[in-house]
């Protein structure tokens, strides 16, 4: 029976892999013999298939957007030798009230910051507890604008990363330009 | 969203690489010019709104332009592209993160009315009845998915947005392909224990 469970334990990433269409096919044959052999498997593999789907309908409603040539012909010269830096879209279409509204969420964050910054010094316990569920909200880049010039410390505030699921050493965040490896095949035209 | 293969064709996309990596930005402008209208609808599916959308490629493209001599080639030129993207948005993310108020109190973001504008479009899809369905659907998953860690959602957003292959991610992300495998399928398995409400209606347009 334990022999039974592990057999499944191991085909679950597999099937997880399947439901989002990356198994590689070397894998496929193992993975669908034993989901047609497994009843229980099954049913966890139209679970995942589920929530597969759903993320598939979510990039699908993402409407398609043209780019529009004076945006095009902005940023070309924004990345000019000298060029002076894009203005944002989102924050000069901001109504006045908006905006005065932005500034007032910056003064409220930096108060925020520096009861936080008091009680980091006072307290030797200085956990702050992250709003996690915020990430990858929709972000204003209006308040972010505010925002960026009077919050010197939000940077420092990561969320501490999950590493339950981690099997490999732990890997350090991605660099803005992602790190380069090694050269290998070439993948941007074939 | 249409996530094709958009390697480039161009005979002389390659050259145009070059070029740009050289410090030609005219060339950089025309070598992006087939993968703007790509990477403006990923960051619409992010922010939602096209303005801001708009605002993040620019980010992004400049931020790529900056480093463009370090793309080697070892993964799709998009969805190096898009992992920049992401870096940038997360960024965004963390900034908002900070203030004691929850963004999505922010009154004047009007996600709503954006897609509602968007659903009138000529359907070659579903009916508006099962396209306000998805849309629905849509947001509980956004919900979702940003109650997941950073690296979860990561994978979740290249596999998914991007169509990424797993050796890609694991270039984009600087980890090995077992550790993007274990991620994603952890990443997969947090989403389905979240219950959420994922109509098997929808299921049915596609693949
Ligand atoms: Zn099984």
């Amino acid at each position: 029976m334990k022999r039974f469970f592990n057999l499944c334990r191991r085909q679950r990433e597999r099937l997880s892999l399947l439901a989002s269409g990356a198994l590689p096919d070397a894998e496929r044959a193992t993975t669908e013999a034993h989901l047609a052999a497994c009843a229980e498997c099954r049913r966890y593999f139209e679970e995942v298939r589920a929530v597969s789907r759903g993320l598939q309908s979510w990039r699908d409603t993402a409407p398609p957007v043209e780019p529009r040539p004076a945006w095009h012909a902005e940023w070309v010269r924004a990345i000019q030798p000298g060029h002076e830096p894009m203005k944002p879209r989102a924050e000069t279409s901001l109504p006045w009230w908006q905006a005065l509204f932005a500034g007032r969420r910056a003064a409220l964050g930096g108060l925020g910051a520096t009861w936080l910054l008091i009680l980091f010094f006072r307290a030797t316990a200085p956990e702050v507890a992250q709003p996690a569920s915020q990430a990858l909200l929709p972000a204003p880049r209006a308040v972010l604008m505010a925002l960026k010039a009077r919050d010197p410390w939000s940077e420092q505030r990561v969320p501490a990363p999950e590493s339950d699921d981690e099997s490999a050493p732990a890997q350090r965040p991605p660099k803005s330009p992602p790190p380069r490896s090694e050269r290998g095949a070439n993948h941007f035209i074939g | 969203m249409v996530i094709a293969d958009d390697r480039i064709e161009m005979p002389d996309t390659r050259a145009l690489l070059a070029r740009a990596q050289e410090g030609d930005a005219a060339s950089f402008g025309r070598l992006l010019l087939p993968l703007e209208a790509r990477l403006l609808r990923q960051a619409v599916a992010l922010c939602n709104d096209p303005a801001a959308a708009e605002d993040l490629v620019s980010e992004t493209l400049i931020e790529a332009w900056k480093s463009l001599r370090r793309y080697d080639e070892t993964c799709r030129f998009s969805t190096w592209l898009y992992a920049i993207l992401l870096h940038r948005y997360q960024k965004c993310v963390r900034r908002a993160l900070c203030r004691p108020i929850p963004l999505a109190w922010l009154p004047f973001f009007d996600a709503e009315k954006h897609l509602a504008a968007h659903e009138n479009q000529p359907a070659d899809g579903p009916s508006p009845a099962g396209q306000a369905e998805q849309h629905e659907q849509a947001r509980e998953l956004r919900r979702a998915v940003a109650r997941l860690s950073r690296k979860h959602r990561e994978v979740i957003l290249l596999r998914f947005f991007e169509d990424a292959s797993l050796p890609d991610m694991a270039s984009v992300l600087g980890c090995s392909v077992g550790t993007v495998k274990s991620r994603l399928h952890h990443a997969l398995e947090k989403l389905r224990r979240m219950n959420l409400n994922l109509s098997p209606a929808s299921w049915d347009t596609q693949t």
